[in-house]
C-alpha cells in the first residue's frame, strides 16, 4: 500500500510565563527530531520560522507568553506528530515552567 | 536587545583554558566575577545554580554552541559573557558534538521576557555561519569584542 504524505496545520498560544525559552525549545526539538514529518514553528508577530528540530532555530524567534505560534508538520506521521507537539504547549511548557527552574 | 546591553567586555575570554564541562562554567563565572557582574560572596551559589541547571538537561543547543544560564537574586541586570575554545569541550550536547562557543548568562528572578531577548538575539547572531566561524577563529578578546560589536550593527544575521 503506498504511503500517504500528509499535512497538518495548528495555532496555539504560548501559555507559559516564560515563553519558549532554551529547555522548553530542547524539549519541542527532542519531540520533532521523534518523527519523520517536517515541523515548521511560525510566530506571527514577526513571521519568524524555525525548523522545530533546530534549538538554536527555535530560541531565535524569541517567543514570548502569549505570542500566537502556527505549527505546520508534513510527513508520513504528521498527524502523530502534531498531536505530540500540541501536547507539549498546552499541557507540558506550563508544567515545566512551573518547576521554576529555568 | 544587543551584546552591548548585557556582554561585559572585560569578561569575554578568547581561549578558555577549562577542558571540561564543569570547569568552563567556573572560569567564565570567575571572568563574570572578576569584571564585577557578579558578587564575589555569591559566585558558588551562582556557579552551583548553573550546574544544577546544566543537570536537567545541556545547554549545549548544537552546532558547537552553548549557552549555559541561570537566575539568581543577587543580580539586578541580565549579565553575561563570552567565551571560546578551540579545542571544543564535551558539553553533553544534543548533537553530541564538541562545544567552541559559551555564552554565559546570568539573570535576575521575575524578569523571563530579559532572558528570553538576550537569548534570542545570541541565537539569532549564531544562526549566521560567517558570524559562527569568525567567532570560534578569534585569538583575543578584541577580536571578540569587534564581532559582537559588528553583530550588534547588524553585520550578520538576518
Amino acid at each position: 500500500m503506498p504511503k500517504t504524505a500528509l499535512k497538518r496545520v495548528e495555532e496555539v498560544v504560548v501559555n507559559n510565563k516564560s515563553g519558549l525559552h532554551a529547555r522548553i525549545s530542547t524539549m519541542l526539538a527532542k519531540t520533532a527530531m521523534a518523527f519523520s514529518s517536517q515541523i515548521l514553528v511560525h510566530k506571527q508577530r514577526d513571521r519568524k520560522t524555525a525548523d522545530a528540530r533546530s534549538v538554536l532555530e527555535l530560541l531565535s524567534l524569541g517567543a514570548a507568553k502569549e505570542d500566537r505560534i502556527r505549527i505546520e508538520a508534513a510527513g508520513e506521521d504528521a498527524d502523530q506528530a502534531m498531536d505530540a507537539i500540541l501536547e507539549l504547549f498546552t499541557v507540558r511548557f506550563k508544567e515545566l515552567d512551573d518547576e521554576e527552574l529555568d | 536587545m544587543k551584546f552591548a546591553d548585557f556582554i561585559l567586555p572585560q569578561a569575554v575570554r578568547a581561549e578558555v583554558k577549562a577542558t571540561d564541562k564543569l570547569d568552563v562554567i567556573r572560569e567564565m563565572a570567575e571572568s563574570l566575577r572578576d569584571a564585577g557582574g557578579i558578587k564575589n560572596d555569591e559566585f558558588e551559589g551562582i556557579f552551583k545554580a548553573i550546574v544544577k541547571r546544566e543537570e536537567l538537561g545541556s545547554t549545549g543547543i548544537g552546532r558547537g554552541i552553548a549557552v549555559p544560564h541561570t537566575k539568581h537574586v543577587s543580580v539586578e541586570k541580565l549579565v553575561g559573557t563570552v567565551a571560546v575554545s578551540h579545542e571544543g569541550v564535551d558539553f553533553d550536547s544534543l548533537d553530541r558534538e564538541k562545544v567552541y562557543l559559551f555564552f554565559l548568562i546570568v539573570s535576575p528572578l521575575d524578569h523571563p521576557s530579559e532572558h528570553l531577548r538576550a537569548l534570542e538575539h545570541i541565537t539569532r547572531q549564531l544562526k549566521d555561519d560567517v558570524f559562527c566561524k569568525f567567532l570560534k577563529q578569534a585569538k583575543t578578546q578584541d577580536d571578540i569584542l569587534t564581532l559582537l560589536k559588528e553583530a550588534d550593527d547588524n553585520v550578520f544575521g538576518r
